[in-house]
């Protein structure tokens, strides 16, 4: 199956980079030929430069009805047209990344007649994952599997936490809920029971909803009730948040350079108080009440000052802050130095697209910070090998467990004689490079394509010129 | 540099070259000859150096510029030591630097020989020789990247590094299966050509040894007198038409096995390189007509000759040192020119030629409208600014070194001919050059010092320059 991928920024090569370690042939084309030297560098992928010309380009590779077209160039518009044109070339699926609300509203063709089959709206991906990130405090991350009744939400070990030099056996042993994974300066490590954890870990906790707020609370993390919360910076994830916001009843502000931005914003959102000034300005974060703010949220466009700016604001009285970071160099960077949660748009956006490229086999997806692992929802099929063989017979991939069965609507934690059934659902933890490997062993029935020595003729009926 | 990957990749190879020399060993078991020893042993040693270096500790990362040069420089030159074992535990050679010679001129598919009697030498060290030509002309590591389950690895800087041409990319997404591919299509040639060589009237064993050396378009024969001696005109056209195949992009074939038969001839360089070859022949028949009288032979002759220099192949039908000045200046034009970018040939190639034309043109057109911004097109495809300048240094520098070998040759006793052919017929893999390294002479004579200089200027053809020359400059090795 070829993925062709238009646009080669983050989300682009993000995906590229997931999906090339599997079985998909993966084409990327770009206008600039500086980025697709990188993914050149890096990636086992096909990289076309389009000269301008990225709807001729298409046409030249010959889409057909198995490929996947994902359009996440920046311009809106383009994406568009460009999954217009990949429809009516042939293309299977079509996905688009639509930042502008209006469109997205605007495109009220029915699902069938719309030639895209998947839009994203990064914006309001983010903004989504921020309210769920503020109904939990403790948590870094939260992601939810199971329609919602299994939960894996992240939390940085601190000082003064009792998990300190705990090992995970001693965690773990409740069958309520597991560590799934610990982010230590910056590498992902899917850990065994003995390993122990460290001041500054990020733990990945995964299990039931209710048994996880009971967990926190018995080391101590005790969620906070938000109440009053200020964002610095009034672009649209801003906007979006603080729609949802109003709709929950708490109290906003947005801090915002911009006199005309600002403007706007007050048209726009009536429920908020929007504040121009400069975020990072000590005075201006008093007289605005930073001590007794609940959450401060930066989302600027500059990582280097929102993680400034939630440094500031965490030191002078808000319970928690949280930094739109756009480069993934800086995630662990931020969470070393003390900032609570980072929240990268770009990671969220890729997840959403793989769990739709992915969604016949998988029911959810996600990427841990970083995106050196992938915590995958699987429904297991009739056809299946694995069923009915203890977990630890099975000699899963390297660096793979799973962590959650969820069976007739109960959840759970298996152990190592536990068995996977037939019409279960299951929820995995495993490195990315192995994600490929791990589906293809849980699910077998799955059209794995033969990597024979013919394969390069029978599969790329029309190939690309050099 | 990940110097893990590096050891890793190069083990690979190893192993990948111990297990093609079990074919001469079968070749040499066949035939009952004695030389199974050295093959056997060669095998052993390679295969154990090979597998020690493959389980060398690679960080995970792709390999990155520094590690492709690294492996395909270091590789190239392992692979031509190792291979020089069988010839001197056959004992073919005396010492080191002949065998060492010998091999690279085949696995740079050069065709130079320092053996002064090739027919009596055992049929597995014949076919040894032949087939370092087949592995050298589409890549060994090209070859080990075909078998490499290179997950999530890029590949492509060894790729780029190993194959001929300014812009050598991938025909399809997976690295592996771009290999696979242009093994696929090599492999096809080569078997046609058994096919029809055996059906023109050659023996078996001759026939697959002189296959080798033409569709790596290498040039070593398996007889003395190289293809001279069959004195057959069927053999010679077959030979002449799959040099000539041998000479053209390879995915270009690609597009034609996928049903695109239109791109072939629509393909500028394609049509530049028959029009090049076109105009030779033309040239030479009309030139060499006047001493032969008889058109068709000179035409056959014209024909074998130029399409076997420009191809960097090498093999002879006659002797051309006794043709007009006219005609050998043409060829020893050719020999600069190469086949097209990502054909097995060496030399320039066909399409740097082309764009150092079109950049030519550009400043003449400059000059007239200095405000002008022309961008370089080849066949409605823009060659980019950077590739241009590449090109234009690629150029430069070939013609640079190919003025500096020559004045050192020339303090090696040799006389102004032979000293020019043999650097150009060795920088552009070609083999038999003029005067004392002519067709119907060979290599042995020269000094060790020339042997050596001549061997790794091979190498440096066969990489394309940049790749070699980067490995001895001290930028490469600062961090």
């Amino acid at each position: 199956m070829r993925v062709i991928i238009i646009g080669a920024g983050k989300v682009g090569y993000n995906i590229a980079s997931a999906l090339s370690k599997e079985m998909y042939d993966v084409i990327v084309i770009d206008n600039d030929e500086e980025v697709l030297k990188k993914v050149d560098d890096t990636l086992d992928v096909l990289t076309i430069h389009s000269n301008g010309l990225i709807g001729k380009s298409l046409s030249k590779i010959g889409v057909n009805k198995d490929d996947i077209v994902i359009a996440v160039t920046e311009s809106d518009e383009t994406n568009i047209l460009l999954c217009l044109s990949a429809k009516h070339l042939g293309a299977g699926r079509t996905i688009a990344r639509i930042r502008n609300p209006e469109y997205e509203n605007d495109l009220s063709l029915p699902k069938e007649k719309l030639p895209i089959d998947f839009i994203i709206n990064p914006e309001k991906t983010t903004a989504e994952e921020i309210v769920r990130l503020l109904t939990f405090s403790p948590a870094g991350m939260i992601n939810e599997f199971g329609d919602g009744s299994v939960q894996m939400v992240q939390l940085n070990v601190q000082d003064d936490s009792p998990l300190n030099n705990k090992m995970l056996k001693e965690q773990n042993n409740q069958g309520k809920y597991l560590i799934a994974a610990i982010i230590r300066d910056g590498e992902t490590i899917i850990p065994k029971g003995d390993h122990y954890i460290k001041t500054g870990d990020n733990i990945f906790v995964i299990g039931q909803k209710k048994e996880i707020a009971g967990y926190f609370s018995s080391i101590g993390e005790v969620p906070l009730e938000i109440k009053r919360v200020i964002i610095l910076g009034g672009g649209r994830i801003s906007y979006y948040l603080a729609e949802y916001m109003s709709k929950l009843g708490i109290s906003t502000k947005i801090i915002e350079k911009d006199m005309e931005r600002c403007k706007r914003l007050s048209e726009e959102l009536p429920d908020t108080l929007i504040i121009h000034g400069d975020g990072t300005d000590l005075e201006l974060l008093k007289s605005e009440g930073i001590a007794t703010t609940d959450a401060f949220i930066a989302l600027s466009g500059f990582d280097e000052e929102n993680i400034l700016a939630t440094l500031l604001a965490r030191q002078n009285g808000a319970k928690k802050g949280i930094a739109k970071v756009n480069r993934e160099n800086y995630i662990s960077l931020a969470s070393n130095i003390g900032v609570d949660t980072t929240i990268t748009p770009s990671l969220i956006t890729t997840s959403k697209i793989l769990g739709f490229i992915r969604r016949e086999t998988v029911l959810s997806l996600s990427l841990l910070p970083g995106g050196e692992a992938e915590v995958i929802e699987f429904f297991i099929g009739p056809e299946t090998r694995a069923v009915d063989i203890p977990l630890k017979e099975l000699n899963l991939p390297e660096d793979t467990i799973i962590t959650t069965i969820i069976r007739d609507n109960k959840v759970i934690i298996p152990h190592g004689q536990d068995v996977i059934k037939k019409y279960d659902r299951i929820i995995v933890i495993t490195k990315a490079e192995t994600a490929g490997l791990v589906r293809e062993f849980l699910l077998g029935k799955e059209r794995i394509r033969k990597n024979g020595f013919w394969t390069g003729f029978k599969n790329n009926r029309s190939s690309v010129n050099r | 540099m990940d110097s893990g990957l590096v050891l890793k990749t190069i083990g690979h190879l190893l192993i990948v070259e111990a297990v093609f020399m079990i074919a001469p060993l079968g070749v040499s078991i066949y035939y009952g000859e004695s030389d199974f020893k050295a093959f056997f042993i060669a095998i052993l040693i390679t295969a154990f150096v090979g597998t020690i270096l493959s389980f060398s500790r690679a960080r995970k990362e792709a390999v990155r510029y520094k590690e492709g040069f690294m492996i395909v420089g270091l590789g190239w030159l392992l692979i031509s030591i190792f291979g020089a074992i069988p010839f001197l535990l056959a004992g073919t050679f005396d010492n080191f630097i002949d065998a060492f010679f010998e091999t690279v001129s085949g696995f740079t598919t050069t065709g130079a020989s320092v053996l002064k009697d090739i027919e009596s030498q055992p049929h597995g060290i014949l076919f040894w020789r032949s087939l370092t030509h087949w592995l050298g002309g589409m890549g060994v590591l090209v070859f080990t990247l075909s078998l490499l389950p290179a997950v999530g690895m890029s590949s492509l800087n060894i790729l780029k590094a190993e194959s001929t041409g300014p812009t050598p990319g991938k025909l399809v997404p997976k690295i592996a299966e771009t290999a696979r591919i242009l093994y696929i299509i090599y492999i096809l040639l080569t078997g046609l050509e058994i096919i029809f060589l055996k059906i023109g009237g050659m023996p078996l064993f001759d026939a697959v040894t002189h296959t080798f050396a033409t569709v790596g378009t290498g040039g070593f024969s398996t007889k003395n007198k190289s293809i001279a001696a069959y004195n057959m005109p069927s053999i010679e056209w077959v030979i002449m038409i799959f040099t000539f195949l041998a000479g053209v992009n390879f995915s270009l074939y690609y597009d034609v096995l996928m049903g695109k038969f239109k791109s072939l001839f629509k393909d500028r360089e394609f049509q530049f390189y028959c029009t090049v070859i076109g105009i030779a022949i033309i040239l030479i028949t009309i030139n060499i007509t006047d001493s032969w009288g008889n058109i068709l032979l000179s035409f056959r002759q014209a024909a074998f000759q130029v399409v076997t220099i420009i191809t960097s192949t090498g093999f002879a039908t006659l002797d051309y040192s006794i043709w007009p000045a006219f005609s050998k200046m043409i060829l020893f034009i050719l020999m600069f020119f190469g086949g097209c970018a990502g054909s097995t040939s060496g030399g320039i190639k066909i399409l740097r030629v082309m764009i150092v034309f079109k950049y030519i043109k550009r400043e003449f057109y400059k000059l007239i409208h200095p405000n002008s911004v022309i961008s370089i097109r080849i066949g409605g495809q823009t060659i980019p600014e950077n590739v241009v300048q590449n090109v234009i240094a690629f150029v430069l520098l070939y013609f640079l070194i190919f003025a500096g070998l020559s004045l050192i040759l020339l303090t090696q006793d040799m006389d102004l001919i032979s000293s020019t052919s043999a650097v150009v017929a060795s920088l552009s893999n070609i083999g038999p050059g003029f005067g004392s390294v002519g067709p119907a002479m060979n290599y042995a004579g020269l000094t060790t010092f020339t042997k050596i200089l001549l061997s790794f200027t091979m190498i440096l053809g066969r990489l394309e320059i940049y790749t070699v020359l980067i490995l001895i400059t001290p930028i490469f090795w600062k961090d």
